[in-house]
């Protein structure tokens, strides 16, 4: 049961003073903007609430939220994030970050991260490069693309990271576009609220590296689900998941689906293990001195 | 003469039950009172082929696995060829052979001059005649050697009547039946010098240098642990797993070493005391980690059972190479506390010492364990839990976090005159921060100047300082203070180094020895005082490049640097008691008439 606030916040309370290196027209802002709205939404502590990163321009957002946050190493968002949740399942905890970070070099974390279900909300801000280092080709950067690191154009087919967090047994999976802020707020918000391993696909366009036709090829491809979509429906799900990104980007909540958390699996196992009473230190001291009791047939 | 001290070696194949027999034997010893050390070795197949075991008793401290074998038991010649240079019999070895071994003589693995010693023993037809079953061989070996050792015959039968209770009183008689067939045998063969004389005692506690470490972290209050799967450190994570629970705590074995220790440094970061353990290949990857808790100044215990390297090395021998890795293998000038284990007793106190220096200075500690120490099983006196002492991280209290400055906010890095600042876990109000592994301010907030990265790396390495004072009983000294020869060793070398002065001693020749489990910060005005005079300062340890000695002429005063004498080896076998003798004989001093 997530912490609220004592008093009804709103989003300038979750704002911290740190300001952002971002560059202008950087789709993180709408996506920050996004954090606090959702957030004050839920009117979640922010003392009871973390939000973990990795390394990217868009791991720097921790630092812009006035919760307890961590600006970690590169990839590594998720497991500090899964870490600090089972040690206190009462905080409420995010880990955010970028393409690079959750789809390249901590790719095994997002995979193991779905499978096990543990209670974070994972939002993966997707602006197909490496934008702190300037420029380089990312694990969604489409075929074709010249980057710096790609000078003949990218010849590696980009990553699908919703279909990805399908077949890895996510059960939350969303896509919002960074300029949709209100769809944004209220995806991050069920997210957050999602008994389990939450995924929002977060398109956030980088204008420095990847131009105006980056936002501009989003924003003609972006659409709702379509009328009488059912996100339980796991073909339907299946179908969104494999659409053509040339064609279109589905924005939404794509799928969700019921399965014990890790966290109400991990209770599972100490009622297991304190079935006969628990342990003191003494018994497990007595554990490891022969006793090879009364003397019977042995006489 | 009686040495109240004996070493027994088993060879045999898979299913021969020598491993359980080794067991039974180091059980049954510390039941009597006695002290031992219990060390198993394998050939190479995942399950079911040869093994070994290496028993020593002793009515002393057992400080090493000794060198020539008292008695040797081989099931056969083929099975025992491969642990040949780890059971090494002496002049005096009583060497039992089964009667169905047909090895013709010039391929028995063994010195020339013992072959004609072996005793055959029907160890298989008794098992069969009197045990019903050719399983019972072991039990036969076991009453062998309680025969010609001269070991409470009784033990072992209470002893087998435990293990065999649950399957019936038939199968109990049976083995005890084994057990007598053995020690008729042994009837014609008795060591006529090694042999133990068994005191009524206070029972012992059996337990590996990994159980010992993973209960120690548990009584320190460690209540996370996250681990990947590695020999030898895997033991660790499985007694975890099977006890954290009960204390509501919380074992993983999430999909790598990276996540390991992120989620170690996750549950940290929560306020639960965490542990993270692998050997060297594992240790490689948790490093970017380690400097990740050192710049955010977190809380974690990092264990390190090291094992044959580089590579994959040899994951199932011992081997004290990673020690210059542990200091130095961060990558900028990241500040962190080295321990080390000497034996398994130090596994658990080293543990509880980790944890305390770990929340006391808000600082990553990595103990470096090795194999020789985490898979054997010594019989020693059960831990004082009561001497315990628990040591918890400060945190800023309600009253500090209501005089925070809202619109500054909660400093977290503020700077102190010891450099340990007041911490918070999420959870306390007023107390959020940001923290992180970029170079910060006194909140937390990014910086890249030349001015505060001074003084952060100041602040970061001045607040371990007090560590070598405040835990000065972690180096240890033995021997005559008055010798001008000195040996110095860490970890596991210890034992051979400490039972060698021992027997130098016996001979009447004085060495003084020095062994710090405190690595870094590295106590050098200890050290220091400890070798003033010496004129000879040997260095012994199992690391081809000889990287203790490298270190230590990096942070001892040139004169004594200059008097350090290297005696470096690679690993696999570990260190012998007669090897390090052979170093030290030459050159140590006669004691003086008075």
């Amino acid at each position: 049961m997530a912490h609220q606030a004592v008093s009804q916040l709103t989003q300038k309370d979750y704002k911290a003073d740190l300001h952002p290196v971002w560059c202008p027209g950087c789709g993180d802002f709408g996506v920050v903007a996004a954090v606090y709205q959702a957030l004050a939404k839920l009117n979640l502590d922010p003392d009871h609430t973390m939000i973990v990163s990795g390394i990217g321009c868009s791991s720097r957002l921790p630092g812009y939220v006035n919760t307890y946050s961590f600006n970690a190493i590169h990839g590594r968002a998720i497991p500090i994030a899964t870490g600090i949740k089972v040690a206190n399942p009462a905080l409420t905890v995010l880990a955010v970050g970028g393409d690079g970070d959750g789809f390249a070099i901590g790719t095994q974390h997002f995979v193991h991260a779905a499978r096990r279900n543990v209670d974070i909300t994972y939002v993966c801000m997707d602006n197909s490069i490496y934008g702190l280092t300037k420029g380089h080709v990312s694990p969604t950067t489409p075929t074709d693309e010249v980057t710096k690191t790609s000078p003949y154009g990218n010849i590696e087919e980009p990553m699908n990271p919703v279909l990805m967090a399908l077949a890895c047994g996510a059960t939350f999976i969303a896509r919002s576009f960074s300029a949709e802020v209100k769809t944004s707020v209220e995806l991050i918000a069920q997210a957050i609220e999602h008994p389990g391993f939450s995924f929002v696909h977060l398109i956030s366009p980088c204008p420095v590296f990847r131009g105006r036709q980056q936002f501009d090829w989003v924003k003609e491809r972006v659409r709702r689900t379509p009328e009488g979509f059912d996100f339980t429906k796991r073909e339907q799900a299946r179908a969104i998941a494999f659409e053509d990104p040339h064609e279109h980007i589905t924005l939404g909540l794509l799928w969700k689906d019921e399965r014990p958390s890790l966290i109400a699996r991990q209770l599972a196992v100490r009622g297991k293990a304190t079935a006969k009473g628990g342990a003191t230190y003494e018994d497990l001291l007595t554990s490891f001195i022969p006793d090879f009791g009364a003397v019977g047939a042995a006489r | 003469m009686s040495r109240n001290d004996l070493i027994v070696g088993i060879a045999g194949a898979g299913g021969d039950g020598v491993v359980s027999a080794g067991e039974l034997l180091i059980q049954v010893g510390a039941h009597e009172g006695l002290f031992g050390m219990l060390v198993k070795s394998f050939g190479p197949q995942i399950r079911g082929g040869e093994s070994s075991v290496r028993v020593r008793l002793s009515s002393k401290r057992v400080l090493s696995q000794g060198d020539d074998l008292d008695v040797l038991i081989a099931f056969n010649w083929a099975d025992y060829g491969r642990f040949r240079t780890e059971l090494v019999p002496g002049a005096e070895t009583l060497i039992f052979v089964d009667e169905m071994d047909q090895t013709p003589p010039e391929q028995i693995p063994l010195p020339e001059s013992r072959k004609a010693a072996v005793i055959r023993v029907p160890f298989e037809k008794l098992a069969v005649e009197k045990g019903g079953s050719a399983l019972a061989k072991n039990i036969v070996a076991v009453g062998v050697l309680a025969g010609a050792l001269n070991l409470p015959r009784d033990g072992f039968a209470r002893a087998i009547e435990k293990k065999f209770g649950r399957k019936g009183e038939q199968v109990v008689a049976a083995n005890i039946a084994a057990l007598d067939a053995g020690v008729a045998v042994a009837a014609e063969h008795h060591h006529a010098a090694a042999h133990v004389t068994v005191k009524e005692g206070e029972a012992r506690m059996v337990i590996s240098g990994n159980d010992a470490f993973a209960f120690g972290s548990l009584v320190a209050g460690c209540r996370f642990f996250a681990g990947y799967p590695i020999t030898p450190q895997s033991e660790v994570m499985e007694w975890l797993g099977k006890e954290l629970p009960k204390f509501g705590g919380t074992m993983m074995q999430p999909e790598d070493e990276l996540a390991s220790i992120s989620m170690a440094i996750g549950a940290t970061t929560a306020g639960v005391k965490a542990l993270t353990a692998s050997s060297g290949p594992g240790i490689s990857l948790k490093l970017e980690a380690l400097g990740l808790a050192s710049m955010a100044e977190l809380p974690l215990v990092v264990l390190n059972v090291q094992r044959v390297g580089p590579s994959t090395g040899i994951p199932t021998k011992t081997e004290q190479a990673d020690l210059l890795q542990g200091i130095y293998g961060t990558h900028g000038d990241a500040p962190k506390v080295v321990l080390s284990t000497t034996d398994v007793d130090d596994c658990f106190s080293v543990a509880v010492d980790a944890f305390n220096i770990a929340e006391e200075y808000q600082t990553p500690v990595l103990v470096l364990s090795d194999q020789a120490i985490g898979h054997r099983t010594d019989a020693i006196p059960p831990f004082d839990l009561a001497a315990v002492k628990v040591v918890n991280r400060r945190l800023a209290t309600e009253a500090e976090l209501a005089a925070v400055d809202p619109h500054h906010g909660f400093k977290r890095y503020a700077m102190t005159d010891g450099g340990v600042s007041p911490m918070t876990v999420p959870g306390q109000a007023r107390g959020n921060y940001l923290m992180s592994g970029l170079e910060h301010d006194e909140r937390g907030w990014p910086v890249s100047g030349a001015a505060v990265h001074q003084q952060m790396s100041e602040k970061r390495a001045r607040k371990l300082q007090p560590v070598p004072d405040q835990y000065a009983h972690l180096t240890l000294v033995a021997g005559d203070p008055k010798a001008d020869v000195a040996v110095v060793a860490w970890g596991a070398a210890k034992g051979a180094v400490l039972e060698a002065v021992e027997r130098l001693k016996a001979d009447g020749l004085r060495v003084r020895a020095v062994i710090p489990r405190l690595l870094s910060p590295f106590p050098v005005e200890r050290i220091e005082r400890e070798l003033e005079g010496k004129k000879a300062i040997h260095v012994v340890e199992v690391s081809f490049s000889g990287q203790f000695h490298t270190y230590l002429r990096s942070v001892l005063r040139p004169e004594l640097a200059a008097r350090l004498v290297r005696h470096s080896r690679a690993g696999a076998a570990p260190l012998g008691v007669g090897e390090v003798c052979g170093f030290l004989r030459p050159q140590a001093q006669p004691m003086a008439a008075d």
